[in-house]
């Protein structure tokens, strides 16, 4: 299943002429997204150094996130855009690299 | 040395080797073909050249952004000469500390390999960005300056904000408080963006049972003194030039703009935000949403699917390895 899915994914972005910039429309949304998972993961840490780290990428999300405020309907690596971007970015890089597999293993 | 203590080495090394070599191949390929010579870029040399020649910015140099970035540049040009040269190679010089913070930044964070490649993704897609037909959108040669120094004081303030948060330290937060000054003296986005996230990093960590509020009044304090010292400096700066109404309009920069509706509804701007072709951009969003998680869900279930497979022994799991 999941690699028909890849396979799916991997077709449709591949309709565009520079698929990998899709990734950067979604970025304000998918960082709102984030915001509420370390909010909910925030409220059940227990320890101080735990809920720092948690506290520091929550800042890093939401500053992200406000970065992407000037260009919210069209994020891009273009322009001016680029700039405003490049927060949002590494915080989606983070999320998907680390808190992610993390996540699945506690499920 | 043995063994365990060499791959421990090569392990904490191997992710700033990997990054120094991007660094060095990304300005081999690129040298000297960051910009467009004609577009943008003349406003970044001119400014600071002129300040360099005893002029004042606002009193003879019409500008509209804060006074940080044409005075750093301007300082560039006092110590290594007015070139195009000197200014991208101590571009270069802050954009290597910038990846250096990023890095760290990441790794507390996170690992070394997400840390890693975060640097990797920042260098290649962004610090060398030309995906126009004119350079000026990176940090080499960037358009506007004031994006470049207003987000490495941004990455500054968040990396050493968890140093606040943990040891109290209060040097953390003097130079936090410097940096969100600094912030201020470039472009209202990014002071706003950091801001908001500072205070709202704060009542966060407040609201912590474990966390200490009297010395967290104290680290706000002193954040909000240090913020004023950057600030105060450029406003006795130009004060006897121009007065201190006109000094403190000035050092607002472009803030008193983003009210201004005629300038808010330009063409360029609502291109820039979007807003030209809503529904259109909307759909773009939502479609990359979809290819997100479409691609999310797949990696998921495909480790599932690999986890299991490799628990049971299964030969299927030699399969999919060797498909993925």
């Amino acid at each position: 299943m999941g690699a028909i899915l890849l396979l799916l994914a991997s077709a449709l972005a591949h309709s565009s002429k520079m698929a990998w910039l899709l990734v950067a429309p979604p970025l304000p949304v998918v960082m709102l997204l984030i915001i509420g998972l370390l909010l909910y993961r925030l409220n059940q840490a227990d320890d101080l150094e735990t809920a720092a780290n948690l506290i520091s990428f929550l800042l890093l999300s939401f500053f992200s996130f406000l970065m992407c405020g000037k260009i919210l309907f069209k994020v891009t690596f273009k322009y001016y855009s680029a700039f405003l971007a490049m927060p949002a970015t590494l915080t989606l890089i983070i999320f998907c690299m680390y808190n992610l597999p993390k996540l699945m293993d506690s499920i | 040395m043995d063994v365990g203590k060499y791959r421990k080495y090569l392990l904490q090394l191997g992710g700033p080797l990997i990054i120094t070599f991007a660094f060095a191949v990304l300005i081999a390929v690129s040298w000297r073909k960051w910009m467009s010579i004609l577009i943008d870029f003349g406003r970044e040399l001119y400014v600071s050249w002129q300040l360099v020649e005893g002029k004042i910015l606002y009193h003879d140099i019409a500008y509209f952004n804060g006074p940080l970035s044409p005075y750093i540049n301007a300082l560039w040009f006092y110590l290594f000469g007015v070139s195009f040269t000197s200014l991208f190679i101590c571009n270069l010089a802050l954009l290597w500390l910038l990846t250096i913070i990023i890095y760290y930044f990441v790794l507390r964070l996170s690992d070394r390999l997400t840390a890693t490649m975060a640097c990797m993704v920042f260098l290649v897609v962004f610090a060398f960005n030309h995906l126009m037909f004119a350079g000026n959108f990176n940090f080499v040669t960037p358009y506007s300056h004031e994006a470049v120094h207003g987000i490495f004081s941004s990455m500054v303030a968040m990396a050493v904000l968890s140093q606040v948060f943990l040891s109290q330290n209060k040097m953390a937060s003097i130079i936090v408080g410097l940096s969100t000054g600094a912030v201020f003296l470039t472009k209202p986005e990014i002071f706003v963006a950091l801001s908001f996230s500072l205070v709202m990093g704060f009542v966060a960590f407040g609201f912590f049972p474990k966390s200490d509020l009297k010395h967290n009044i104290l680290n706000i304090l002193l954040i909000v003194i240090s913020f004023f010292l950057p600030v105060l400096g450029f406003f006795l700066y130009f004060f006897p030039y121009v007065g201190a109404k006109r000094a403190f309009f000035n050092l607002m920069g472009a803030w008193p703009h983003i009210f201004n509706t005629e300038v808010v509804n330009l063409a360029f701007y609502k291109m820039l935000s979007g807003r030209d072709h809503l529904w259109l951009n909307m759909g773009h969003m939502v479609w990359g949403l979809f290819l997100l998680l479409l691609i999310l869900a797949a990696a998921v279930l495909f480790n599932q699917a690999m986890l299991s497979a490799r628990r049971r022994g299964h030969p299927a799991s030699w399969v999919l390895f060797c498909s993925y």
